[in-house]
């Protein structure tokens, strides 16, 4: 009877009880994000190609504001450190499969946090000094074996340099509560990442700050924003490396940035 | 030298008839019956081995036994994880009608990938036996078995690894019983149930930094899908002096023996347990 006693104490204090179930945080904004995510899937507005020189112009006006020659290297890599941490545990990285098709297999619920040291505007050796340069929270989560489309999180005094690729260094600046609604799968190639990003708080570079929401869309290199116009609703505009186009309520338009004219595609 | 060969293997058996022979009996009733010792309260006995499908066993004593279960190990040719484990019976009351025993066992896996630090999924299966003779011929055998489980280590986990043939290796609680009807002396007739009345998730953690300025955080827990598997299964039960088999068939959810972890596929169940005592 002790060594019965001796062994089942002993099996309850190495085992204990177990942990308590991981709670999944729940995104924020998510009634706002869909809407969002149909504003650039179905834009309500219409673009008047007699009026083209005078949007296109509201148009580069509005991509000055937006900040866009950095915000997207600064987001793909923070979804590249979250892709390579789920990729280690086998979890899904593409929010359109699951983590495996095998429905005998089990319910897998997980969430990854990445916390990010902005790297700040001088260059003080390689170390970092949250304190002073501030930093980047973003949570993905994994619900029953799909990637959440909306990762989400908080820029804090971020002062961010970014390096990209066949561009001048950026001094940036984020500050407030981030969204990002992911259009693919995660990637460790920040030319091939797809995301919807949403910012409501501060963005801008040393020279330049600006406060409010700020959405876009990168997708493989291509950015998209919205554009409101004169009559109501919203526009799409979609900026390529050497391309530039249209998307409104009736379908897409390409447009020639050297005649300031645009044609309808599809 | 075939003929050389023939007859070393004829003495090599013989041999091992005779020592098996010359050793203690394995326990009977009073009235001479042996006992069925699988997924039972009762002990194969003092200073017997037992090699078999379901379980390898050493009596350290009448009441006491140590032992590993082959399937887990033999689980690697199909997994992709190693399972040591160990197990400890302790019969802890034993009179004409009642027996009962306690098994503690121990299971050990690796859950991370090759290339990173080890996650160690630690379960352990406490199970109460009860062993009933009813009537002259016929046994009732139930157990109670709760499984602790836990991930420790570096939090890595590996899902490919950790699901263990498609059932996540949680803690549970289950029930199981054998009702064991004895025709002849050493012949019966089996019904096996189990089913599990309580699931429950295993969790895991990590903590790691990609680089001198991002850490990255992982939290995440694996559940069963299906939360209460069962199965029944009718069968036969034949336990000569040094050999005891046990055979038969049913339907529901495969419990992987001894770890008791659910394949969550209902399905024909195949069961056979074949044990040469020595």
């Amino acid at each position: 009877m002790k060594l019965l006693s001796s062994t089942v104490v002993a099996a309850l204090v190495v085992a204990g009880c177990g942990p308590d179930p991981v709670v999944l945080p729940t995104p924020p904004m998510q009634t706002e994000m869909a809407a969002l995510v149909a504003a650039y899937d179905s834009p309500t507005g219409t673009f008047d190609t007699a009026k083209a020189e005078d949007t296109l112009m509201r148009a580069q006006a509005r991509l000055n504001e937006l900040q866009l020659d950095w915000v997207p290297d600064l987001v793909s890599e923070l979804l590249a450190r979250v892709d390579n941490r789920l990729e280690q545990s086998g979890l899904s990285d593409d929010p359109a499969t699951l983590t495996d098709t095998d429905s005998d297999r089990p319910i897998i619920n997980a969430y990854a946090t990445v916390h990010r040291v902005c790297k700040g505007w001088v260059d003080n050796g390689g170390q970092p000094d949250e304190a002073a340069n501030g930093s980047i929270d973003i949570t993905a989560v994994v619900e029953d074996g799909y990637l959440n489309r909306d990762a989400w999180g908080t820029a804090t005094n971020c002062h961010a340099r970014m390096l990209p690729v066949g561009k001048a260094a950026f001094d940036g600046f984020l500050d407030g509560t981030v969204i990002l609604h992911l259009e693919g799968a995660l990637t460790q190639d920040v030319s091939q990442a797809r995301f919807l990003f949403y910012l409501t708080g501060s963005m801008g570079v040393a020279s330049k700050m600006a406060s409010g929401s700020f959405d876009f869309r990168f997708i493989e290199g291509k950015i998209e924003y919205r554009l409101q116009q004169p009559d109501g609703g919203d526009i799409v505009i979609i900026v390529g490396v050497t391309t530039l186009g249209v998307r409104d309520r009736t379908g897409m338009y390409s447009c020639d940035l050297v005649t300031q004219t645009c044609v309808h595609s599809s | 030298m075939r003929k050389a060969r023939v007859i070393a293997l004829v003495l090599a058996s013989a041999l091992m008839v005779a020592a098996v022979e010359a050793r203690a009996a394995t326990p009977t009733t009073e009235d001479g019956l042996p006992l069925l010792d699988e997924r039972t309260a009762y002990l194969i006995g003092a200073q017997q081995f037992k090699i078999g499908v379901l379980a390898l066993e050493y009596g350290i004593t009448k009441r006491v036994s140590i032992g590993s279960d082959p399937p887990a190990w033999a689980a690697r040719a199909f997994l992709p994880i190693l399972v040591p484990n160990l197990h400890l019976k302790t019969q802890f009351y034993d009179s004409e009608r009642l027996t009962m025993m306690v098994n503690v066992a121990g299971y050990g896996a690796n859950l991370a990938k090759d290339n990173l630090p080890a996650t160690w999924l630690l379960s352990f299966p406490l199970s109460l036996f009860a062993s009933v003779r009813v009537a002259d011929r016929v046994w009732i055998h139930g157990d109670g078995t709760y499984i602790f489980a836990r991930a420790t280590g570096s939090g890595n986990v590996d899902v490919d690894r950790a699901d263990v043939a498609g059932g996540a290796a949680a803690r549970a609680a289950q029930l199981g019983t054998i009702v064991e009807w004895r025709l002849t002396r050493i012949f019966s007739l089996t019904a096996t149930g189990r089913y599990q009345v309580y699931t429950g998730p295993l969790t895991f953690s990590a903590s790691g930094m990609t680089d001198p300025y991002t850490s990255v955080d992982l939290a995440g827990q694996l559940s069963a899908r299906v939360e209460h598997p069962w199965q029944a299964l009718a069968g036969v039960a034949v336990l000569w002096k040094h050999f005891h088999l046990v055979a038969g068939g049913g339907y529901g959810y495969y419990f992987i023996p001894g770890m008791n972890i659910a394949v969550p596929k209902k399905s024909f169940i195949p069961d056979l347990s074949l044990a040469v005592i020595l």
